[in-house]
């Protein structure tokens, strides 16, 4: 039997980064997942690559950690950021006060916050609110956090580490006060297993509370839902933030070929978490906010709107749970519950996911003798490696790149290999059958989080029958194309339902014409 | 120009009905933007003697006193006066653009006819996709003659076919036999 040094629980981008640096430093590590990759907050959100701007006034630590790890981030995986800019404008009912403070802050917090006269900012970003009466430059950008927590899953892959999706934990092993393994279950086949690990790390974002629990220690974890709407074109090439405290629908985020606004704040109970709907009170505070960042968001298609619930961490003194960090949470149970080889790591956000993987490896290895250092700041992520080949005239291949960076090399996209699929994202066979290959593809939403198939302005309605067929033949079963086909749709159109009207209705009657009769 | 028959098309009922126009003798004047139904029938319907008014729409309706129609304009031919003995509102659902949504309401974007819809919006849809949708039964509300009804009031030479209906009933074949016998 295989005993491993760490055992992460998670895979969203914290599991999936700590996984990567526990590899990386030598550890014997294993990766459970429950669902897929990103299922969670890590895929359910901007997809903002923070500058720290938003947390200047408020969280001076916050925003520090976020312009460094932005800063890595660009470099460690370019292929994943696009280096978009960002604006924070002030419209006529903020006033300018705000602005002073937020210039003054950013620059205590080391963000390049740059005052332009609002003309620039128009012809900066034509989409933008004409009636601003100041706006600031910073180093915001666009992150893909599939293909992020995707890179990272690879990556500790290629450095030994052992990766189980589809696997719930029902339950610890414990010897005494000592966490020493866990039972599985494998949500497909119901097959139950226990693997052993000298630490346990639960990643597991909101779900790490229950997880804590099972374990014997108690978090005070807040689920707060925050909802968000995807319009079907890039309305922006920057991210447009509101420059005032913090507040619903106040960022704008640029998404490959769509936009995406959000968000709200609202306390949810835990037994809502794992299916989260957003409601029509949500899409319409999300829609009059929005567009007074980006008018032109008023004429534009809502395609579809998700929600994810960010892990807020009660402070451990405070057990009312209204002093609620935003930081970093860095638990070992031993210290604080006296349960030995358990630590929680929670709190934080997407832009700073390697931070809290490098300061959880870091406990593991003081705690295990290991010395070797946290590379993780300096080695690119597969993908990220630099491009040296000379741009291919085909748009698949130039996409395949764009997507899997460097790996895509390995892609053959020969004969059938060139053949599109998913015609807004550019989604050639070739590629499907590289995510097959390499990046444990099961289902389309499984391909859809590695290759965005199906996330472009059409949501699927063109594509869907082929990318279904294609996937099927790739994974060696065609005879499940239908049943891949309607398990995505039915996914697909939770999104859809609460932005069913005007053109998207239009696209909905469609879609049903389409795909309605196929069960 | 005066016909017997105009039918604001959309639906692939319009050509049954335009075809079966032309059948029983009478001149006939379809108009449709040209999406999705079939323009092989229409061609034909073309060439049997119809007049295709393709790629256009209606714009405006006058009306008569008695809240009848009393002339159609279309966006190619704003000058122009289309008066006819009967109209049909043929234009299908949404995705043909009869009907038309905003966040909360539905309307008929011809006439203004009255649509029947829930008035929450939350229920237009239900969770399974693959179950019929309850946006697919809203349309227009029709008396007993098949008149669409605007403000209660049934417009007396109109007549509504195809998806545009509420209740998801095909009427066409009733139709185009008061068509013929009209």
């Amino acid at each position: 039997m295989k005993e491993y040094d760490v055992l992460i629980i998670g895979g969203g981008v914290t599991g999936a980064g700590t996984a990567r640096d526990c590899a990386m430093r030598g550890l014997k590590t294993l990766l459970v997942e429950r669902h897929d990759i990103a299922t969670g907050a890590s895929g359910r959100n901007h997809g903002l690559l923070h500058s720290g701007a938003r947390y200047a006034v408020n969280d001076p630590e916050s925003a520090n950690e976020c312009i460094v790890e932005n800063m890595i981030l660009r470099k460690v995986a370019s292929h994943c950021v696009e280096p978009t800019g960002g604006l924070f404008i002030s419209l006529p009912e903020d006033g300018l006060e705000y602005q002073k403070k937020f210039i003054e802050c950013c620059a205590a917090a080391g963000i390049k916050a740059e005052a332009i006269d609002p003309k620039e900012a128009l012809r900066l970003e034509p989409s933008v609110n004409p009636d601003i009466i100041g706006a600031v430059k910073v180093p915001d950008a666009s992150v893909d956090p599939f293909r992020l927590t995707a890179a990272n899953v690879l990556d500790a892959r290629l450095h030994g580490a052992d990766v189980l999706l589809g696997w719930e934990v029902t339950d610890f092993i414990k010897e005494t006060v000592t966490v020493v393994g866990v039972k599985l279950r494998n949500i497909y086949t119901n097959e139950v297993k226990s693997v052993y690990a000298h630490y346990t790390v639960n990643a597991a974002g909101i779900w790490g509370a229950a997880i804590a629990e099972k374990a014997g220690a108690h978090i005070g974890m807040l689920p707060a839902k925050g909802s968000l709407l995807v319009f079907g074109h890039r309305v922006a090439d920057m991210v447009v933030n509101r420059c005032r405290k913090p507040a619903n629908a106040d960022i704008l985020v640029p998404g490959d070929v769509v936009s995406v606004i959000g968000t709200t704040s609202d306390k949810v109970p835990f037994d809502q978490c794992d299916d989260m709907r957003v409601t029509r009170q949500e899409v319409e505070l999300l829609l009059s906010e929005g567009c007074k960042l980006v008018p032109s968001l008023a004429t534009t298609r809502i395609i579809r709107a998700y929600a994810g619930v960010r892990p807020l961490v009660a402070s451990d003194d405070d057990p009312s749970g209204r002093n609620v960090s935003r930081g970093i949470v860095l638990l070992d149970h031993s210290k604080r519950d006296g349960i030995f080889g358990f630590i929680t790591i929670t709190g934080g956000k997407l832009t700073s996911y390697r931070l809290m993987a490098e300061k959880t490896t870091d406990l593991l290895c003081s705690k295990l003798g290991v010395a070797k250092p946290c590379q993780t700041a300096e080695l690119p992520l597969p993908g990220s490696e630099p491009d040296k080949r000379k741009a291919s005239h085909s748009v698949v291949v130039e996409a395949a790149f764009g997507r899997q960076g460097a790996r895509a090399a390995s892609i053959d996209f020969s004969g059938k290999g060139s053949e599109l699929v998913c015609e807004c994202e550019q989604v050639s066979r070739a590629e499907i059958a590289y995510a097959v290959k390499e990046l444990n593809v099961k289902t389309l939403d499984d391909l859809r989080r590695r290759t965005r198939v199906g996330m472009g302005t059409c949501q699927s309605t063109f594509c869907l029958r082929k990318a279904a067929t294609v996937l099927a033949e790739e994974l060696g079963t065609p005879d499940k194309a239908d049943a891949l086909l309607r398990d995505f749709i039915q996914e697909r159109w939770k999104g859809i339902m609460p932005v069913c009207w005007g053109d998207q209705l239009r696209e909905a009657e469609h879609m049903r014409k389409e795909y309605g009769n196929e069960i | 120009m005066k016909y017997d028959v105009i039918i604001a098309g959309g639906d692939p009922a319009d050509v049954k009905i335009a075809m079966a126009a032309l059948g029983a003798g009478k001149s006939c004047c379809l108009i449709a933007e040209g999406r999705l139904a079939g323009e092989g029938g229409r061609n034909a319907f073309a060439k049997a003697g119809g007049v295709l008014l393709l790629g256009d729409r209606v714009s405006s309706v006058e009306w008569a006193e008695d809240g009848s129609v009393a002339a159609l304009h279309t966006a190619n031919m704003d000058d122009e006066r289309l008066v006819a003995s009967v109209y049909v509102l043929a234009t299908g659902r949404f995705f043909t653009r009869g009907l038309v949504s905003d966040m909360n309401s539905i309307r008929e974007s011809v006439f203004g006819a009255d649509v029947q819809f829930d008035p929450d919006p939350s229920r237009w849809c239900v969770e399974d996709f693959f179950a019929a949708q309850p946006f697919e039964s809203f349309g227009v509300v029709v008396d007993e003659d098949k008149h669409p009804l605007k403000n209660g009031k049934a417009i007396v030479n109109l007549y509504a076919a195809g998806g545009i209906l509420a209740g998801c009933v095909d009427n066409t074949e009733q139709i185009c036999r008061k068509i013929i016998s009209a």
